[in-house]
């Protein structure tokens, strides 16, 4: 096997895996607030929303031309770089996986990236204000925003309506929270799906083996569909988790608000040109259902700290991305021993992961996810 | 640096007043179809129907919900453009 076929492959299995990570990572974007309030079976749910993740991976056509949009120099990436960069991004999306906290898989993949090209291309290879006026802006824009409307849809919506959480009124709520809870699932995977498609494409092109200018072939649409679908169905119970019952006990006239608002602003951002994250426009949702709503209790110290792991999301996938492309750009040794330390990380997380397991039998049952086994499991 | 203030606030009004709109019409839908009242008999609910009236105007909201979930579909699903 040749050099460029052997990084090629390499390059393509981790985007792969990165792109089953961004489905797990992601599910509970969709189908946190549906399975809190009980409005669909947990197993229901996550089929759901793969379905709708893949369907939303075919359906969409225009795959990304650029890897970054201009957040690094792309004409210096090179395939090692990408493979660093997803390394990064794989291993701080299971990092925070394991501490229950929901994070953007497009910022951790920048982040990846940018400190494999700093590493790879120096300073100048990255596009500093760029940086700031696509991730740290909107970063903070996207939950203010999200929690801003679903709360003013929340407040209203009690308003109008007394007794709210009782049937039968929130039978209604619970049909109406799972249709846009599928809006955002098909949205997702139209905007998420092509990520992947769009970096093994390119890394295609670069190497050789597809024509520039082309389009994904369609065993690459398929591959990468299938990653996100699978990784959607696997759930992601930990961040499901906390984003159903760790933020705001969700009732289903909440999470009909939070849901719809996701939806607005997930479209209204892609349709007229401001990206915001799918994670951080939920997560902002799901606050403001609890803000909104008299009494509600929002717990501000989980909330505290998935906006600390958004902070680190960008430096602490850099840290990971830089270290790999030091040691995957001295030749395929390094790389090889990169792809080892990426597998044996992932398996080392999982193991910790094992210890106070979150699944789909007991993802409603407690607001934590914690690392250690609680000492209390069973309450009196 | 080049920051696009336009868009941000177009898609931050945007967000708000549609993801009001929506909430707001379909639990007007919600309140007109449950306006019958109930009353509690041995700890359940039995709710009366609504008078036709308010069924008509009950479902005209859920209607009109359906037709925006019909409109986010166009958005999302490229092949519509």
């Amino acid at each position: 096997m040749s050099t460029t076929l052997f990084l090629v492959s390499l390059v393509i299995i981790t985007a792969l895996f990165f792109d089953f990570t961004n489905g797990f990572h992601d599910s509970a974007n969709a189908m946190a607030t549906s399975v809190a309030t009980g409005a669909l079976q947990p197993k229901v749910a996550v089929l759901i929303a793969a379905v709708l993740n893949v369907a939303g991976a075919f359906l969409s056509t225009e795959v990304a031309k650029t890897i970054s949009g201009g957040i690094v120099n792309d004409a210096l990436v090179t395939p090692t770089m990408i493979f660093a960069g997803l390394v990064g991004a794989i291993l701080w999306n299971l990092m925070t996986w394991l501490l229950g906290l929901p994070s953007s898989s497009s910022h951790a993949l920048f982040g990846g990236l940018i400190g494999a090209v700093l590493i790879g291309a120096g300073v100048s290879g990255v596009n500093f204000s760029v940086v700031v006026s696509k991730i740290v802006l909107p970063a903070i824009v996207a939950p203010v925003v999200a929690a801003l409307a679903a709360g003013a849809a929340t407040f209203i919506l009690y308003k109008m309506i007394k007794r709210a959480d009782s049937e039968p009124r929130a039978g209604w709520f619970r049909y109406a929270q799972t249709v846009s809870a599928s809006m955002v699932a098909l949205a997702h995977g139209t905007s998420d799906g092509q990520k992947t498609m769009g970096v093994i494409t390119l890394v295609l092109i670069t190497a050789g083996y597809q024509d520039s200018g082309t389009g994904p072939q369609f065993w690459v649409v398929a591959a990468a569909g299938l990653a996100i679908g699978i990784g959607t169905y696997s759930g992601g119970w930990r961040i499901m988790r906390t984003m159903g019952k760790g933020i705001v006990d969700v009732h289903a006239p909440q999470g009909f608000a939070a849901e719809t608002t996701s939806a607005a602003a997930i479209l209204a951002s892609s349709h007229m040109g401001f990206g915001l994250s799918t994670t951080q426009v939920c997560s902002g949702s799901i606050i403001g259902s609890g803000v909104g709503k008299k009494l509600a209790h929002v717990r501000w110290t989980t909330a505290r700290k998935i906006f600390y792991g958004w902070l680190l999301t960008l430096p602490a996938a850099a840290l990971v991305g830089g270290a790999a492309a030091a040691i995957a750009l001295t030749g395929t040794l390094g790389l090889v021993i990169v792809f080892a330390a990426l597998i044996a990380g992932a398996l080392a997380i999982y193991a910790i992961s094992k210890r106070a397991p979150v699944s789909s039998s007991n993802v409603n049952d407690s607001a934590d996810v914690t690392i250690n086994p609680e000492k209390t499991s069973v309450s009196a | 640096m080049n920051i696009d203030w336009a868009s941000l606030a177009l898609v931050a009004i945007t967000t708000v007043v549609a993801a009001v709109a929506i909430v707001g019409i379909f639990s007007l839908g919600v309140a007109a179809l449950t306006s019958g009242g109930g009353r509690e008999t041995g700890g359940s609910i039995v709710t009366n129907p609504p008078s036709a009236a308010a069924k008509i105007a009950g479902y005209a909201c859920v209607g009109i919900s359906g037709l925006l979930v019909l409109y986010g579909l166009y958005l999302i699903i490229p092949q519509f453009h």
